[in-house]
């Protein structure tokens, strides 16, 4: 019978454990996916709702109220999108309204019509399945919510969705 | 010739575990930090175009529209007002536990519906809510339509 020796600490569990650990965080999380979600927002609760797999295919619009008691009241929306020319992606602000060289801009619309239509110098196809996800502030009232509802009409955006969150246990 | 009896066999535990341990554990703190989950998120969906009044894109052609009633949302105060069509009405002081009274009576008119022989696929819901109305009170009246079974449900926005 040979002796056996004993090394040390027996790792084995250990190692065993970790792995399966791994695996799980490698199959169950996200890394590198961005999708320009902002976390500080405080989403409304909903009990239905549908987890959309593929967020590739989507444009996630941060909408809060903007400042009232200024003549034309316009909703802060963010978002994650491409830079023009550079290919890259930065956080902007999409402005509804804006004036330039004269000359009236909607940011929002532009942005949409950008991803859904295409964009023949950037060398983007029309995309026709294009979705926006409205990731709005719980106190975000329809009267900021209503514009950018409308561009993404105008945008030709057949498919709108709303971020929510499950509602707690407690 | 000296020949030794039995000559001891010394077995390590094996290989040295140490160096696989600490990178195995370094990724798994990175997986950790860096992994994010969206267990928590959910999305709710609408695949109606907006209705809008005074502008916004036409619709196609030859398109059939199909029956449609409005929700219509105000809040007086604390307390939210949900009407639908003809048939519902509600008011309490929590969005969600209106919305619940909501999805039953919709559900009673989704079987209206049915009974009457419409489509209930082709039963468009308009949510036209009043400016002040916050989106912790439309998020349960347009989960109210998909719940009692509408699966087209969309908003209608005034232009001028």
């Amino acid at each position: 019978m040979p002796e056996i020796r004993e090394g040390g600490v027996n790792v084995t569990p250990l190692i065993d454990i970790v792995m399966c650990l791994i695996i799980f965080f490698m199959l169950v999380a996200k890394i590198g996916v961005d999708t320009g979600a902002d976390r500080n927002i405080d989403i409304p609760t909903s009990v239905l709702g549908t987890d959309i797999k593929d967020l590739g295919n989507t444009l996630v619009l941060n909408v809060v109220n903007g400042p009232t008691g200024v003549p034309d009241p316009q909703p802060i929306v963010t978002a994650l999108v491409k830079e023009r020319g550079a290919g890259g992606m930065q956080m902007q602000e999409l402005k509804l309204r804006y004036e330039a060289d004269g000359k009236m801009f909607d940011q929002l619309l532009d942005t949409l019509k950008f991803y859904r239509e295409g964009d023949a110098v950037a060398k983007i196809a029309a995309n026709p399945d294009f979705k926006v996800v409205i990731r709005g502030d719980k106190s975000l009232t329809f009267r900021f919510l209503a514009p950018v509802l409308m561009d993404c009409n105008l945008a030709h955006v057949k498919t709108f969705a709303f971020d929510t969150k499950q509602p707690t246990q407690d | 010739m000296k020949i030794q009896g039995a000559k001891k066999i010394h077995y390590d535990s094996g290989p040295n575990m140490t160096p696989l341990v600490d990178i195995v554990m370094v990724i798994l703190i990175f997986l950790m930090l860096a992994g994010s989950f969206n267990t928590l998120e959910h999305y709710l969906v609408s695949d109606v175009p907006l209705q809008a009044k005074g502008m916004g894109a036409k619709p196609p052609a030859g398109t059939i529209f199909p029956k449609s009633f409005t929700i219509d949302v105000s809040q007086q105060g604390p307390v939210f007002v949900v009407k639908a069509g003809n048939f519902a009405s509600v008011k309490d002081t929590d969005p969600i536990r209106a919305c619940t009274q909501l999805t039953d009576q919709l559900r009673d008119q989704y079987k209206n519906f049915k009974d009457a022989g419409v489509k209930t696929a082709d039963v468009q819901i308009i949510i036209r809510p009043e400016q002040n109305v916050t989106l912790d009170a439309l998020v349960p009246a347009f989960e109210a339509a998909q719940r009692a079974g509408f699966s087209k449900v969309g908003f209608g926005v005034n232009t001028k």
